[in-house]
């Protein structure tokens, strides 16, 4: 049992190195590569858009003072004029929906696209992980990285893709036609706004560490409706209804001071973009009525129009920017999450290995095992060593038995095997070669696990069954069905082996799941079968027919069994006795019987009842 | 049996009736009326201040402005002017402000009142309502739907009474302007909602293929990760990646579609906005130009201006309205999966319980009120069929009496039915022919809660709770004191285990975590039932995973807890079943032997080749 390994603190964020950025910019790179034209592509349109979006109010003003103009002095020319004016609008207003339609169609392309190439890589990543690199994460941490992480990245790059630059380029033009209508206005202007920006920014960075509060204070109620479900036997045999729902009420509570607080910060945001707004509309109506008497009256109209309308989009720019904001902290903390999947280091890797001399890497010859001063230690440290170190050898078709109380050391020894681990110190040798000189496909090939925590996937019975092998025809399905007792319940369902079972559900009960997990392995024909408590939920009889096949069929077959009961392993050709990580015995029942203490211990008591 | 065929869960995304889900909804808002009130009060007043500001460039316009560039007027005015208008825009910010604080909090109310009645609902519902469900999808109630009830409650609701107020009242003052001018842009409305509603038609479409799609990536996700050391041993990671990756192709593909429609509205709104612009002023210049003076159709400088301005801030809240709409159908087919949870039927909805546990001198009794009987722990089965689902039986004609103080033990191999007599005698489930009593009542007849706190429980693989072992012992009966719970754990033998922990009984444990081995977890489950200490006890032996120290002060715990109660025992060792006051052999549901041990031996049948079996394995 794998209980000393260390989970990572998901809540801590941990700095990288040099290399470990670089490791994952890797992956952002590759995706950007992708996916860069649309982004260039989407860049000159939105160039384009802008021109088009900012020449309107100047043509409005035109239109507008052009109407005005007409109120006074009503002739052909003016209405000319005007008609002209409607022209060039309404041409601007046909471009800006083509140049408006593709940006938004180049930036969501871009964004979707390199979400989805970041991940695949993901999941690809993953599917290298070492079992030590799956300690470090939590199932259900890695699939919010995959849907939630992502999607926050993806919202990010839409939004910089859709504005990015837009809103900067709004901003100057703005900027720079307010100037040039007049200076003093302009100025006071772009100060309110950069003032309202600096409050906007003000409250995000307050509200922004509020979040992962609510994210934790979310997670403590997720836990407490996890408890509910899954204790919920337990919670109504002892009528502990209300006691469980006061809990509840608490983290809830709780929760919900937190939201109110992030909601309500958050919230008073665009309040205070519109009370700016609404301050410089009365500004400019102000300013240019304190000076009216200097302005000829018709172009004061247009000047006003045209000064709300840039104040507008000024104002509106660094809104824009705040939300931006919001969207680049949620996106850099999400990134942060991936970038820890990414750096991760891969300590068995997958690496091709090619012919040397009369040796292939890629094939396992004998079901011979030889563990030479082995050891393994979660922590990496020779010193706390979870099993070992050891020295044993066992030959090709034998059967042995390995037993010893719960965290003695029974799985910890049998991962080296497969190169599920690697050792820390020592060596292990199957078929006469150190197992780090094959190719990791090629052993595993070669060995067929059926491990204590066995899962099916969802699928018919046969497809699970082929996961041992992909090309096994029906004889052979037949016979791994046969051999592990399982054809006797599959043939009375309805569908016989295309029977559709799912990982959580309950078309067949643990007795059955572990028979078709032993099917799974057999199919492989592999040289080392390795079974780790895989029959405890199976009934004694079944149990034993089982066995029973193992001495008969599986001749040339070396098979490892972990038990708990002694009763299991008595028949083995060798019994390992373990003992908190250390081999205490090894021998047949009878010769343990006599000389190894711990074993004698272990069957007194299991037979005490018997005896009794 | 069921089968799933879908990995990830059904996912709809349209409420089913539309104003009764909203009536609900709204409902948890109402709690407070007053501040409810004030809140649209407050909106609307908002609204109002801010479009009259509009309205009040033509009135400055023509009345101050030119006025004063006409010299008729002292410019001081201009001042006047712009101190009314920021005191009026400064009284709307505050009173937007405090409807924004009371909102979020009565919208947070709301949601924390309905995660309660969630939680409580899901505390009282059946256990067959845990059979059909899988955790992630009652997991998904209180996060995902929840969370889009959220969204809906803090912005669209805001969103969505700011916009139609500002539609209207824009309307209306468009109207006051120039009424011709506001008819020929008033056309502009249904093609403006004619567009929208085309694009977000199809957007809904593709947002619930990609909500669809979402799901199976999330379950295709967490189903291989799960097993992912068994991918690994398999050397199936190219294969997995492979299917993952068409997953990811053809989310993307939904997802690009999705987003891409609900955006398109954006620019395709904002130009059908210009060419409205333009064609209002087009019919201005031809108003002008053709000396129509119709009264209300009069144009000046000042009505252009505004009328302009209004017209620029008239779609903006059109295009909100329809964002919102998503949001909110979104939420609501949320709230009825939430909806539907609540609406399920109790575990006591058809109960017609009579008796109840009284507690008097230490003694417990039954009763109806008139009646007492004492709670000795007689139990007799007569002929009970049961089935989990119709038409498939799992018990048939079970008969079979316990007297007080008596140890059943249930022998059989796996799927012969053991648990689920267990599951009948503490009622998680309802039998569905026979009669169960106990001291002489009908079970039917006894309140649930009642009759479960006169027995207790261990089952084979036990459930912790996060918090302390001291919590988790003290589970069984919350007035006990902290000395009796560690003497509980004492008689349970668990307290060997527990003082070699680094705080001993006040180690926190989480309940998915595996510091403690299945056997330890038993340990305290026993001590649980050792601190509340009822006259009936139900006990699944462990089968498995059991280091054998840990078995022997399993088997010692649950001997002393055995003592002068009613036990029913699911048995897997030799020395529990040969102190059985009886045995019952389950095959396919039924009872095919019955005895003691050395009785069942002599009869040579069932138990016979158990024991034999299992003696030629030991």
């Amino acid at each position: 049992m794998a209980t000393n390994v260390i989970k990572d603190n998901k809540n801590k964020y941990v700095k990288f190195t040099k290399e470990q950025k670089k490791e994952s910019f890797k992956y952002y790179k590759n995706a950007f590569k992708k996916t860069y034209k649309y982004l260039l592509l989407d860049f000159v349109f939105m160039v384009l858009d802008v021109v088009c979006e900012l020449s309107i109010p100047f043509v409005s003003k035109n239109l507008v003072s052009g109407v005005g103009r007409l109120v006074e002095n009503n002739t052909w020319e003016v209405m000319q004029d005007v008609c002209i004016n409607v022209g060039i609008m309404s041409a601007l207003a046909v471009l800006g929906l083509g140049f408006g339609i593709m940006c938004m169609y180049l930036s969501t392309k871009f964004a979707n696209l390199f979400t989805y190439s970041i991940r695949n890589d993901l999941f690809g990543k993953i599917q290298q992980f070492s079992f030590k690199n799956l300690d470090h994460f939590d199932v259900s941490s890695l699939v919010t990285r995959i849907t939630s992480d992502c999607n926050n990245i993806r919202l990010c790059l839409t939004m910089i893709g859709r504005m990015g630059l837009k809103t900067p380029l709004m901003v100057i033009v703005s900027a720079v036609y307010m100037f040039i209508m007049d200076f003093k206005l302009a100025f006071i202007i772009i100060g309110i706004a950069l003032v309202i920006s600096i409050i906007l920014t003000l409250i995000i960075t307050k509200a922004v560490p509020l979040f992962s509060v609510t994210q934790k204070k979310l997670d403590n109620l997720n836990l407490e409706v996890e408890e509910q479900c899954n204790g919920i036997k337990e919670i109504k045999a002892f009528v502990k209804e209300d006691y469980m729902l006061g809990k509840f009420d608490k983290a809830n509570e709780s929760l919900k001071q937190t939201s109110v607080k992030v909601y309500s910060l958050i919230n008073v945001n665009y309040p205070i973009v519109l009370f700016g707004l609404n301050i410089v509309n009365a500004l400019i109506l102000y300013y240019f009525g304190m000076q009216a008497q200097a302005f000829d009256y018709d172009s004061l109209s247009g000047l006003i129009s045209s000064f709300t309308s840039y104040g507008i989009t000024i104002l509106m720019a660094f809104n824009f920017f705040s939300v931006l904001l919001l969207q680049l902290v949620r996106a850099t903390a999400s990134k942060h999450r991936l970038d820890e999947v990414f750096v991760e280091e891969i300590d068995i890797p997958y690496i091709e290995k090619t012919k040397t001399g009369d040796f292939d890497p890629n094939l396992v010859l004998s079901g011979d095992i030889e563990f030479k001063n082995c050891g393994l230690s979660y922590h990496n440290d020779p010193n706390k060593l979870a099993v070992g170190p050891l020295n044993l050898r066992i030959n090709q078709g034998e059967i042995v038995g390995i037993v010893g109380g719960t965290g003695s050391g029974k799985t910890s020894l049998i991962n080296l095997i497969p190169r599920l681990y690697d050792t820390t110190i020592g060596e292990v040798k199957v078929g006469g070669v150190n197992v780090k000189d094959y190719s990791v496909q090629a052993l595993r090939d070669a060995i067929g696990v059926v491990s204590q925590k066995n899962l099916l996937f969802s699928g018919t019975i046969k497809e699970n069954i082929l996961w041992g092998k992909k090309d096994a025809t029906d004889e052979e399905l037949k016979q791994a069905l046969d051999l592990s007792c399982s054809s006797e319940f599959v043939n009375t369902f309805l569908d016989k082996e295309n029977t559709y079972v799912s990982q959580g559900g309950k078309s067949v009960s643990g007795g059955q799941k572990q028979r078709l997990s032993i099917a799974r392995a057999l199919i492989k024909n592999p040289k080392i079968l390795i079974l780790d408590d895989a029959t405890s939920a199976v009934d004694t009889i079944t149990e034993s027919k089982i066995k029973r096949a193992f001495y008969n069929e599986l001749k040339d077959t070396t098979v490892l069994l972990i038990a708990q009961r002694i009763s299991s392993v008595k028949d083995a050709d060798k019994i390992i006795v373990l003992d908190n990580g250390n081999m205490v015995g090894l021998g047949k029942h009878d010769e343990l019987l006599k000389s190894c203490k711990v074993y004698k211990e272990i069957y007194e008591l299991q037979n005490s009842g018997v005896t009794e | 049996m069921e089968r799933v065929t879908t990995r990830g869960s059904t996912y709809r995304t349209k409420p089913k009736n539309v104003f009764q889900s909203i009536k609900r909804t709204l409902k948890y808002l109402s709690a407070s009326k007053v501040k409810f009130t004030f809140c649209i009060f407050a909106i609307f007043l908002n609204v109002f201040v801010n479009l009259s500001g509009t309205y009040l460039i033509k009135v400055i316009l023509d009345n101050v402005i030119k006025p004063i560039s006409e010299g008729k007027l002292d410019s001081i005015y201009s001042l006047y002017v712009f101190l009314g208008m920021i005191g009026c825009y400064a009284l709307s910010f505050l009173f937007y402000i405090i409807e924004i604080m009371l909102l979020v909090r009565i919208s947070q109310d709301g949601l924390k009142r309905m995660r309660n009645e969630l939680s409580n609902k899901l505390l009282n519902l059946p256990l067959t309502f845990y059979d059909k469900n899988t955790h992630g999808d009652i997991m998904s109630r209180f996060t995902n739907d929840i969370d889009m009830i959220n969204e809906m409650y803090s912005s669209s609701f805001n969103e969505i009474l700011i916009s139609v107020l500002s539609v209207i009242i824009i309307g209306v003052y468009l109207f006051v302007l120039n009424w011709v001018m506001a008819l020929v842009a008033f056309v502009f409305i249904p093609i403006v909602l004619m567009t929208i509603n085309f694009f977000s038609k199809r957007t809904r479409k593709e947002f619930h293929a990609t909500q669809l799609k979402l799901g199976e990536l999330e379950g295709y996700s967490e189903e291989i990760l799960q097993g992912q050391r068994i991918v690994k041993t398999f050397n199936k990671e190219d294969d997995c990646l492979n299917e993952f990756k068409q997953i990811n192709t053809e989310f993307n593909e939904h997802s690009f579609k999705s987003v891409f429609n609900s955006t398109l509205t954006i620019p395709i709104v904002n130009n059908i906005n210009s060419i409205n612009f333009v064609i209002c002023c087009l019919v201005a210049g031809l108003l002008v130009f053709f000396n129509v003076n119709i009264p209300g159709a009069i144009v000046t400088t000042g009505v252009l201006a505004s009328f302009i301005n209004f017209i620029r801030q008239f779609t903006r809240p059109l295009n909100r309205i329809t964002q919102q709409i998503n949001v909110v159908l979104a939420a609501l087919a949320g709230a009825d999966r939430v909806f539907n949870l609540l609406d399920m039927k109790d575990e006591d909805d058809n109960d017609n319980a009579v008796y109840s546990l009284v507690e008097e001198d230490e003694k417990r009794y039954w009763t109806d009120g008139n009646v007492k009987i004492a709670v000795k722990g007689d139990i007799r089965l007569y002929g009970v069929d049961f089935s989990y689902v119709k038409n498939q039986p799992i018990l048939h004609d079970i008969s079979l009496y316990a007297k007080p103080g008596q140890k059943i033990a249930f022998v059989g191999s796996t799927g012969a039915g053991k648990t689920t007599i267990t599951n009948l005698l503490t009622r998680f489930y309802d039998i569905d022919e026979g009669r169960i009593t106990i001291d002489g009542i009908d079970l039917s007849k006894i309140d649930r809660k009642s009759m479960r706190k006169s027995m207790t429980l261990v089952l084979q693989d036990t459930h912790l709770f996060s918090g302390t072992i001291m919590d988790n012992i003290r589970f069984g009966n919350l007035n006990a004191t902290d000395e009796e719970c560690i003497e509980a754990g004492k008689i349970s033998h668990a307290d060997n285990f527990i003082n070699k922990l680094p705080d001993g009984y006040n180690t926190v444990i989480s309940g998915t975590n595996d510091t403690l081995s299945q056997g330890q977890r038993q340990l305290l489950s026993i001590a649980r039932c050792a601190v509340s200490n009822p006259p009936i006890l139900i006990l699944d032996e462990a089968t498995s995973s059991v280091d054998t120290r840990t078995e022997k002060y399993i088997s010692m715990g649950m001997d002393e807890l055995m003592k002068n109660k009613t036990t029913f025992v699911i048995a897997h060792r030799l020395s529990t079943v040969q102190n059985a006051d009886a045995i019952m052999v389950l095959e396919h549901g039924q009872i095919i032997e019955r005895g003691n041990h050395e009785e069942l031996l002599e009869e040579r049948g069932r138990y016979y080749s158990l024991c034999i079996g299992a003696a030629k394995l030991e």
